[in-house]
Parts: C-alpha cells; sequence; structure tokens
C-alpha cells in the first residue's frame, strides 16, 4: 500500500493506483493510506485525495462515521476534510448529535476545515455541555477564519456559557494577533468566573497592549490566586512600570506560583523591578526575601 | 487440665479456620466481581487510536508534563532508562530525576552521560522531604533536570521532584520502567478530553524479565524464565488489569480534594 502511494508520487500514475486500491480493503487504505497523506502537504496529498476520492472510499468513510466504534467514527470525521462535498457535511452535521462527546466535537473540528460549521452557538447546543469541556475546543476555535472571530468574541463575552468555553474562545482570540479585542477582553478580566478571569489577563499579557495597565494592576488583587498569578505575569509582559510595587508585595504571596510570577514579572519590567528584588533579597528573612533571593539566584550555579 | 487445653486450643483453632475461610471466601468474591466490572469496563473504552494519530489530534493542546523518576543505587540502568524517557513522543515534558542519596555511581554516570552542570531552580518545599543537596540541568538536553538529595526513600524523593516540577501534570515512574513511546500521549487523553473532571489516570504495568530490551525500548516481549516473576506476572494482571479498572469504574463519581496526592508510580497526576 505505501510503496503504491510512494510509486504514485513519484509516476502519477492514477489507474495504477486506482487498481492496486481496488484489491486492498477499504479499512486498511484508511489507516495506513492517511497516515501516509499526514505526511504530505499541498499539490501531492491532493493528487492522492483525488484518487481515493474516485473509489468507494468516501461512502465506506461515511458509513463508518455512522457505525463504527468510537475511534474509527473519530478517525472517520477527521479524514472525510479529504473528501469535501455536500454528502460529507452533510453526514459530519449528523454527527454533531452522535452519542459520544469526543466523536461531536472532531466532527466539529471537521466541518469548520470544510468551511460549514453553522454558527457557534447553534454548534454549542448541537455538541452539549460534554463536549464543551474538551481541550479540542481550542483547536476548533482556533482553526476558525478570521471573518468567524467576532462569533468567538460573542462567546467569548457571553456570561451563560460554560466558563471552559468562554476561556478558550479568549485563548483563541489572544492567539490572534488582532489588537482589537483588548478593550474588549479587559471587561473579561473582571469577570466573576477565574477562569474566565485568568484567561483574559494571559490575553493581555500575550498582546503586551500598553491600554491594559489598568486592568492588569487592579487584577493583582484579585481573590483567586490563578487570577493574581496570571496578572502578574501579564504585568511583565506588558513591562508596567506601575506594577513594580504591587508586584514586590506578591513576592509575600500564600500561593507559590503567585510569588514566582511576581519575581519573574519584576525581572522582565527591567532596571526598577530589578532594583525592588534586590533589595526585597537583601531584607531580614521572610517570605518576600527568600522568594526575591530564590528569583535572583535561579539560573546557572556559581 | 489437659483436657481444657486441648478444647481450648480445638476452640481456637476452629476460630482461626473460619476467619480463614470467611476471609477467603470474600476475597474470592471481590476478586469475582472485580472480574466482572473491569470486564465491563473494559467492553466501554473504545480502541487505543494509533501514536500518529493521537500526535496529529493532541500535539497542540496537550498540556506539559514532568517526568518524576526516583532513583536509588540505579548505576546500572539509569543512563539508559534516562535515554528512553528523552525519547518519548510527547510534545511537552521535562524529566526530572531524583538521586535518592544513592549509595553507588548512579549521580556520576548520570553527569558523565548527560553533561550535567549545576544550576539553581527556585522551588517552594510544599511537601517536606530530605534535603536537596544540588539540581543539575542537561547540556545535551533541554528537557533534562537531575535532583541530588539526601536519602529519605521513594517517597521522600518523589516530594522532592513533586516540590521542583514545573509542569501541571506529573508522572511518577521508577527509574528501572520502560514507558512505551506513546505512553505519556495516551495517558494524558483524559486530561485533553474532560480537563476539569479528571485528577489522575493510570497505566497497565508490566514485567519484562526476559524480554529483549533495546535502546531503551521492547523488542521482543516473553515470559519469565522461573516460578516467582510467573506469579508476578500473574498479579500485575489482576492489580493492574482487573482491580484498578474495578475500582475506577466503581468509584468514578468520587471526589477529591484540589490537592491530593497519591503514591504509586506510573500514573498521570494533575
Amino acid at each position: 500500500m505505501t510503496a503504491s502511494l510512494i510509486r504514485f508520487s513519484e509516476d502519477g500514475e492514477r489507474q495504477a493506483l486506482a487498481l492496486v486500491l481496488e484489491e486492498i480493503p477499504p479499512a486498511i487504505v484508511i489507516d495506513s493510506g492517511f497516515e501516509f497523506l499526514s505526511l504530505l502537504r499541498g499539490d501531492e496529498r491532493r493528487r492522492i485525495e483525488d484518487v481515493f476520492g474516485a473509489t468507494d472510499l468516501p461512502d465506506f468513510v461515511r458509513k463508518r462515521l455512522r457505525k463504527g466504534n468510537e475511534a474509527e467514527r473519530i478517525h472517520s470525521a477527521e479524514i472525510l476534510t479529504a473528501f469535501p462535498g455536500t454528502s460529507s457535511t452533510n453526514a459530519l452535521l449528523e454527527a454533531l448529535a452522535d452519542r459520544s462527546p469526543e466523536v461531536r466535537i472532531a466532527a466539529a473540528i471537521s466541518l469548520n476545515a470544510l468551511g460549514a460549521l453553522p454558527p457557534l452557538q447553534k454548534v454549542f447546543g448541537l455538541i452539549g455541555s460534554r463536549s464543551l469541556r474538551s481541550r479540542r475546543l481550542i483547536d476548533l476555535f482556533e482553526s476558525l477564519p478570521t471573518d468567524r472571530r467576532s462569533e468567538l468574541l460573542v462567546t467569548a463575552l457571553k456570561q451563560d456559557d460554560s466558563p471552559f468555553a468562554r476561556a478558550a474562545a479568549i485563548e483563541a482570540l489572544s492567539r490572534s494577533g488582532d489588537y482589537s479585542f483588548v478593550r474588549e477582553l479587559e471587561d473579561s478580566a473582571h469577570d466573576p468566573s477565574p477562569e474566565v478571569a485568568a484567561s483574559a489577563l494571559r490575553a493581555l499579557g500575550r498582546s503586551a497592549h500598553p491600554a491594559a495597565a489598568e486592568t492588569v494592576l487592579a487584577s493583582l488583587e484579585n481573590p483567586d490566586w490563578e487570577v493574581r498569578r496570571e496578572a502578574a505575569e501579564a504585568a511583565g509582559r506588558i513591562g508596567i512600570p506601575a506594577a513594580v510595587e504591587p508586584l514586590t508585595s506578591l513576592l509575600g504571596d500564600s500561593e507559590w506560583a503567585v510569588r514566582y510570577a511576581a519575581g519573574n514579572a519584576l525581572k522582565e519590567i527591567g532596571a526598577a523591578g530589578m532594583e525592588a528584588l534586590q533589595r526585597t533579597a537583601m531584607e531580614e528573612a521572610s517570605r518576600s526575601q527568600r522568594t526575591a533571593s530564590l528569583i535572583l539566584s535561579e539560573g546557572l550555579a556559581a | 487440665m489437659t483436657g481444657i487445653w486441648h478444647d481450648l486450643l480445638l476452640g481456637t483453632a476452629g476460630v482461626i479456620a473460619w476467619v480463614v475461610i470467611v476471609f477467603g471466601l470474600i476475597q474470592t468474591i471481590v476478586y469475582l466481581l472485580q472480574l466482572v466490572i473491569a470486564a465491563y469496563a473494559l467492553s466501554k473504552r473504545p480502541p487505543v487510536a494509533r501514536s500518529s494519530l493521537l500526535w496529529h489530534r493532541y500535539s497542540d493542546i496537550a498540556p506539559p508534563i514532568s517526568l518524576i523518576v526516583p532513583a536509588y543505587n540505579e548505576q546500572i540502568n539509569i543512563v539508559e532508562s534516562v535515554h528512553s524517557m528523552l525519547a518519548l513522543e510527547y510534545p511537552a515534558y521535562e524529566v526530572i530525576v531524583v538521586n535518592d542519596g544513592s549509595k553507588d555511581e548512579t549521580l556520576k554516570r548520570m553527569i558523565e552521560a548527560f553533561e550535567l552542570v549545576p544550576v539553581q531552580r527556585s522551588y517552594e518545599e510544599t511537601l517536606k522531604h530530605e534535603p536537596i543537596r544540588g539540581i543539575y540541568a542537561s547540556s545535551r538536553s533541554d528537557r533534562l533536570f537531575v535532583v541530588d538529595k539526601s536519602n529519605g526513600g521513594k517517597a521522600d524523593a518523589q516530594n522532592a521532584g513533586i516540590n521542583v516540577c514545573r509542569a501541571p501534570i506529573f508522572c511518577v515512574i521508577d527509574g528501572d520502567s520502560i514507558l512505551e513511546p506513546d505512553a505519556l500521549l495516551r495517558a494524558v487523553q483524559p486530561f485533553i478530553e474532560d480537563p476539569e473532571r479528571t485528577i489522575a489516570v493510570g497505566g497497565t504495568i508490566r514485567i519484562a524479565n526476559n524480554s529483549t530490551i533495546e535502546s531503551g525500548r521492547v523488542k521482543t516481549i516473553r515470559l519469565p524464565n522461573k516460578l516467582l516473576p510467573l506469579f508476578q506476572v500473574v498479579e500485575y494482571l489482576r492489580a493492574f488489569l482487573m482491580a484498578r479498572l474495578a475500582w475506577s469504574q466503581s468509584t468514578r463519581s468520587c471526589s477529591f480534594p484540589e490537592r491530593s496526592v497519591f503514591s504509586g508510580g506510573g500514573r498521570l497526576w494533575r
């Protein structure tokens, strides 16, 4: 099988490959053929997909998407992107109601790849709350086309959506590199859900936009330690000079992760931050002093 | 007088016999129940996808993992074990070998093999353990750290590793164990599919005595030649494939405090 595919990629003989494919059970073509395809990109990949598409394989994959075991259904949903068209789209839309949450989310990702994903809020209703807890949601959100980012923003700001889904939407927005969402994400940094607030602060830090300084400073005092940690990291990334004092206070925070983030943020801020770290390290023994001392000594041992 | 002692002895022996019989029966019933529950759990479990598929599916979203390896007098195989751990198929992981005050050349051999240099790495002593004498990083691999500490036992070494590690998920594995190349990718699946409700997952541990191992990977699987290791194979199958699956199925709705720490190896914890 693999040898035939390699030969085809060299000589481009469609007929010869089609004859080989006829002899091999479709389940094997799907397993080893698509493993080989995952190594290819561009025209070479498309040529092989075309040959696969001209056989009975697409029908077999669509049937397996309905009747296979869970692993087969997930794999079928993933490889249907190689066979675009109404039949595949309909099969994937049907799979959004599959009994397995992982199949549902795989179908949504494939529909998105085919440019046929229904509106996000409708998809959420179809795939259900269990799928909205999967980290694969991040994959789905990050692969949404640019013109659908406003839907992500709606998800991020919608209070009654699951915090995990909202946090994933914020994460995807922040990775898009689009600064126009900074203002909206500032509101999310004050969200009552720590998961959403922490994600918004991570996004603000990633944007490194100075306009977020006030929000980040306010979040350094948040009662939730994960929010404080993200705020400290964001303060370092943005390089907020006004954060030196509150970050120095956070060197004595009750949570190690917050203290560590505050120490590194002070380092990132530059001269003023380093000065504060060195001053704290010279003080009497305390939690803050120990943190500052550890942060300053990190790296190659003397 | 002899008659009284005779009756007493007979009575005691009778009680002990009944205790043994009753507990034996209870144990057998529990094992049978576990077998049924484990069979049900296995029948519901989807077939495992191939590792290339898992990589394609999860590599971008897989959370970082710290592999903690307590090592005590492991000079014979520690270098090969670490080599195999550094060759695992997983996008983001660190290997933290904790030399638990070994009396042999465990540390020296690692320093030579991986060109270790002393480093300062900040950590919090959240869990108590014997003092750390030094932390080393490898010039040959960014993934490898070695913690050298005074001897305190395996659990103590695990605690030190947990304190020093920085990934949100950790896995404790013995220094003489070998992981399948895609083991982390498979084990992390529940953390990806349901991160909010997953706090720990377990793997299956097998006995590799008499199997052929090359470059830290099992090439040919064979049963041990000796009787005791053969019993151990059966016991491991019972413990990992039957008991754990059954308890896991029976306690799915149990909740644990956020900072629970459990002992044991070959599992991933958050």
